[in-house]
Order: C-alpha cells, then sequence, then structure tokens
C-alpha cells in the first residue's frame, strides 16, 4: 500500500469521524469544530488532488469566514445546548440511518464489484496554430483548407518576421496556400501546396520559408514548429530553432560565452564508446598515434539546423544577457588555420546576436531567415524573434495553480464571476435589512397612538371612565418606512 | 493514466459525507446544526467536483468550486441573519416550533 493511499485513508477516515462527531455531539459549539476539523482533513484531501488554490480557499474562506460565522451566531444565540430529545419522531433516526448505509452501499458495492467506475479520459484540447512570415517575399496571405475546417481559415497580410495569433482549428489535415498579398496571386500552383497535419492537444507555428525563384524553379516551402507549452524545467528557457535561411550550410545556435569570440580546443578523437582513435603512423618508434580534433568549445544550445530540417527544441537556463552566435558547422573545420585556430574560426560564424535574453517559462521560438531586400545586395540572416508570447497559462503555471485558475476565471469565466459578485452583494444588503432592529422606533409608536385616540370613540368613553388614556397593543407586521 | 489514488475513492468518500450531511439534516432540531449539515453536503460536492477535475484534467471543476463556494458563503451570510431574525421573534431555534409556513 503506498504512502499515498494510506495518506488518503487516513485523511478520510479522519474527515468522516469528524462528521459523525458532529452530527452526534449535544453541544453545537462543538459541532462547529467538528465541522472546521472535517474541512480542515477535505482542504489536506484537495492538495492531494492537485488543486492547491482550492485547499487554501477551503481553508480561507469555509473554516476561515463561514465557521466562524457559525461560531459567532452560535455564541450570540446562546444555542449551545440543544434540545434533540422529541418522542413524536424517534423511529427517524434509526430509519434513515438504515436508509443512508442501504444507499451508500447500493452505490458503492456494484461499483467495487465492477471494479471501478468507467471513466473516459480528459479531450486533448483543440489543435492551436499561427502562422509566421520567414520567406523572403513581401507580404503574403496564407490559406489554409482542410476537411475539418468549413470555410479555410485565412491570413491576410502578413508582414515578414510578424506571426499571426494562435488560432484554434479541428484536427486534422490541411493544404497552406501562399499567395502574395497585393494581387492575391498565389505563389504556387495548388497541387504543389504543401499539406500539414494538426493534431490534438499541440501547438504549431506554421512557418512559411523560402523564396519564390522561377529560375531554379523553387517554390516557398512549410515547416510545421512545435511549440511545447509544457513548463520548462525551473530556470530554463525553451527554444525551438529552425534554419530558414542557409540551404548549404548546417547551421548551429552556440552560446560565445563572455568574450563574444567562438572558442575552439583541441582534443583526442573518442569514437563512441569513448575509446581514443588512433591512426597508423609510418614511423617504426611510434606506430600509433591519437588522432586529434579541433572542437568548439562554447556551449551548443541547438545543433544540427539544416535548411527545413527538424526544428530543434532545446532547454536553455535563464539568462538576461547571452551573447549567442549561428556558427556554420559543415564547413567548421574548414575555417580553422593551423597558425591561428581561435582567430580563424572566427570566420564561422554566421550572425551574432549580443545581449540576447532567455526567459524562464517561456518559449522562444527562433527562425534564422533570409531578409527580403529588394536591391541587389547579398541577402542578410535575420532572426524572427516573434514571441516571449506566454500562451496557455494553465500548461505553464501548473494543473490548479492559482495562476492558472486567475487566467480562466478572468477570461473565460469573466460574466459569472461579476455575477457572483452581485449576489454577494445582494446578499449584503439583504442581511443588512434584516439586521434591523425589530419592532416600532418611538416616533413610530407615538404617531400610531396619536392615530388610535382620535379615531377610536369607543376607547375615548373607556379613558373617560378610567381617567387614563388606552393603547391598543395589537400585533401587527412591521410596516416598511412609509415615509410620512 | 492511473492515479495512486483512484477517482472512485474520492467519489465514494464524498458520498459518505453527502449521506452523513442529509442524516443531519433530517435529525437534527437546532436550526443551526441542519444549517452547518447542508454545509457538509455542499463540500462534499466539491470534494467530487475536483476529484473529476483531476480525472478529466480539466480546470473547469475547480472554477465550479470557486463560484459553490462563493455561493455557500452567501447563503451562510443570509441563513444565519434569517435565523437571527427568527430568534429574536420566537426565542427558539428549536425547528419543530418554526410551523407558521404550514399549511
Amino acid at each position: 500500500m503506498g504512502l499515498e493511499l494510506a495518506f488518503f485513508l487516513a485523511i478520510g477516515g479522519l474527515a468522516v469521524l469528524f462528521a459523525v462527531g458532529m452530527l452526534l455531539s449535544e453541544n453545537a459549539v462543538h459541532s462547529a469544530l467538528f465541522l472546521i476539523g472535517n474541512f480542515g482533513c477535505v482542504a489536506m484531501l484537495f492538495l492531494m488532488l492537485d488543486a492547491p488554490f482550492i485547499g487554501m480557499v477551503q481553508i480561507v474562506v469555509y473554516t476561515g469566514a463561514i465557521m466562524v460565522l457559525f461560531l459567532f451566531v452560535i455564541m450570540l444565540l446562546g444555542a449551545e445546548q440543544t434540545t434533540d430529545t422529541d418522542r413524536r419522531f424517534r423511529w427517524l433516526t434509526g430509519t434513515a440511518t438504515a436508509l443512508a448505509i442501504a444507499f451508500i452501499a447500493a452505490i458503492a458495492v456494484p461499483m467495487v464489484i465492477g471494479g471501478g467506475l468507467v471513466l473516459p479520459e480528459g479531450q486533448p484540447g483543440l489543435p492551436q496554430v499561427r502562422i509566421v512570415h520567414g520567406a523572403n517575399l513581401d507580404n503574403l496571405n496564407v490559406t489554409l483548407t482542410g476537411d475539418s475546417l468549413e470555410e479555410p481559415l485565412v491570413i491576410e497580410d502578413l508582414a515578414f518576421g510578424e506571426a499571426s495569433d494562435f488560432i484554434e482549428v479541428p484536427a486534422g489535415e490541411y493544404s497552406v496556400m501562399l499567395a502574395q498579398a497585393e494581387g492575391n496571386t498565389a505563389l504556387m500552383p495548388p497541387s504543389m501546396s504543401p499539406t500539414i497535419s494538426l493534431e490534438a492537444g499541440n501547438v504549431f507555428s506554421v512557418l512559411a520559408y523560402g523564396t519564390l525563384d522561377t529560375n531554379t524553379g523553387s517554390f516557398p516551402d512549410v515547416a510545421l514548429l512545435p511549440n511545447e507549452f509544457v513548463n520548462t524545467p525551473d530556470d530554463e528557457g525553451r527554444i525551438v530553432a529552425f534554419n530558414a535561411y542557409d540551404q548549404e550550410r548546417t547551421l548551429a545556435l552556440v552560446d560565445l560565452g563572455a568574450d563574444q569570440r567562438v572558442t575552439v580546443v583541441e582534443r583526442d578523437v573518442r569514437d563512441e564508446e569513448g575509446n581514443v582513435v588512433y591512426a597508423e603512423r609510418a614511423s617504426e618508434e611510434d606506430p600509433l598515434v591519437a588522432q586529434r580534433e579541433i572542437v568548439i568549445a562554447d556551449r551548443v544550445i541547438a545543433d544540427n539546423l539544416t535548411y527545413g530540417g527538424e526544428p530543434v527544441v532545446a532547454t536553455y537556463p535563464e539568462g538576461e544577457d547571452y551573447n549567442l552566435a549561428v556558427v556554420d558547422m559543415t564547413n567548421f573545420d574548414s575555417y580553422i588555420q593551423p597558425n591561428d585556430p581561435q582567430g580563424s574560426i572566427q570566420d564561422s560564424v554566421v550572425m551574432r546576436l549580443t545581449g540576447y535574453p532567455i526567459t524562464t517559462a517561456t518559449e522562444q521560438t527562433f527562425v534564422i531567415a533570409t531578409e527580403p531586400t529588394t536591391a541587389d545586395a547579398q541577402p542578410r540572416p535575420t532572426l524572427l524573434d516573434s514571441d516571449q508570447t506566454v500562451l496557455l497559462i494553465e500548461t505553464l503555471a501548473g494543473f490548479g495553480s492559482p495562476m492558472a485558475i486567475g487566467q480562466i476565471l478572468f477570461t473565460d469565466y469573466l460574466l459569472p464571476v461579476n455575477m457572483v459578485g452581485f449576489l454577494l452583494l445582494v446578499a449584503l444588503v439583504g442581511v443588512i435589512v434584516m439586521s434591523r432592529p425589530a419592532g416600532l422606533s418611538p416616533e413610530q409608536k407615538r404617531r400610531r397612538a396619536v392615530r388610535r385616540r382620535v379615531s377610536r370613540p369607543l376607547v375615548n368613553v373607556i379613558s373617560q371612565q378610567t381617567g387614563t388614556d388606552v393603547y391598543v397593543d395589537v400585533p401587527r407586521l412591521d410596516q416598511p418606512e412609509s415615509g410620512d | 493514466m492511473d492515479f495512486v489514488v483512484p477517482t472512485e475513492f474520492f467519489f465514494v468518500l464524498s458520498l459518505v459525507l453527502f449521506v452523513l450531511g442529509a442524516l443531519g439534516v433530517l435529525l437534527r432540531k437546532n436550526a443551526i446544526l441542519v444549517f452547518m449539515s447542508v454545509e457538509l453536503m455542499l463540500n462534499s460536492a466539491n470534494l467530487a467536483l475536483v476529484a473529476f477535475a483531476r480525472q478529466w484534467n480539466s480546470l473547469n471543476g475547480h472554477i465550479f468550486v470557486f463560484f459553490v463556494m462563493t455561493v455557500a458563503a452567501a447563503e451562510v451570510a443570509v441563513g444565519l441573519a434569517l435565523i437571527v431574525a427568527i430568534f429574536k421573534s420566537k426565542r427558539s431555534i428549536n425547528i419543530d416550533d418554526l410551523h407558521q409556513m404550514e399549511g
């Protein structure tokens, strides 16, 4: 039996015992205290159920406010000693208890025999997708068509480097059609439109990249970048990197460190098991010599970024001021001059980024793309740094945390929150009205007495006889203030 | 996905607490005790809601519990004010004595 199960049985049993104590206690204050104990146990059960917010609200609101109110009223009314011995309904206790046990048995026994409830898994949410424009083209119109959509989803006039908002679409296969924003001319024939498949519960960025080159017959293409909005490890941010810039070279995203220089070291070549690889040398005394290689010493954040290849997902510790560089890894060795390895290797840097921040609990989509230039200038690499958008707070914030619940409450459930606030206001006003002093104020009593004296001749006769005024005390409901 | 403590356990516990609350409503004669039993029933419903919210990985259960708690708080305030007002006029909160509205 696991620790958690034992804990559940202990706390649950304690909760039931407290509830029974509340029922059987003769003193109302003791009952209230038993109920407080029961609420405390239920709060701990809430914590076991991944509901920290609800657990704390249970303690603060239920035990801290509602039960205190109960205790106040019990003390105010002096109602501690409850008189429950009534002869009339003695049979009720036994019957009710028997029925209660029968009810519990009727539900619990089939459940135990049947091996538990048949509970379906939670439905994963619809996929969310956004379009990112990383192609060497002017503004684009992007159209998503698929069987699951009634009408095609059109994103209009997307500028370079711009990303649309995340949109929820049904899961399925889609074909992406790219068109120039001006004139809406399609960039490729419909038969060549790339298709993407979106699965439920995932978040994607659809990146349009490439160029339209009628000479070489190349069309812009579309890549699906996964955005995994699950929580990152503590103090780390996530980077999704993609190479949309260089078709020939494999790039890598490297953290240069404080010196802002690529650093290389020379080391032995090792094979997969870690053994040193030796090369044969045509020398009699020393036939074997360890092979040496020069490798990059800086930390590589994302490696193997091929053009149009798989996007690389990596996590990296957070920091305000990283000096990053995009380094050409395919020809890495070719940059190294033997006489000045550290200096010459700087030529392998394709792009530098200084002062780059990596924030924890966010995801950054890192696309190296070609900036569209109209002149004949050399195409420059640029970084599409379109987001630190914090999406899907509920997954980033953790299930059941106050952040997640607050996010939902004030977006999806804003109207019910306002209505409940109004309800509390009405309850407040109602309580104040009900707590007004009963009976008439002395002013009203005087006024009524005056009226009574004038309008009742018989009373006048009596008062004449007896010599005192006669006031009739008629039981009547409290009149509201009539204002006269 | 299997939980160490299955959802059915929490459901049965919620059921037991609910039935105990219902017994309290039926059997106790003090109006405040009846009220506290109603709170116990509401609490057991909250427990079931949160257990199923965990099962289905949906925060809607938590939101519903939040609203139930808020409405229960408002209800307790109004109900206790009512009991105090009744006590002022009838000097008793034994529910057997509060039968003015019966036909």
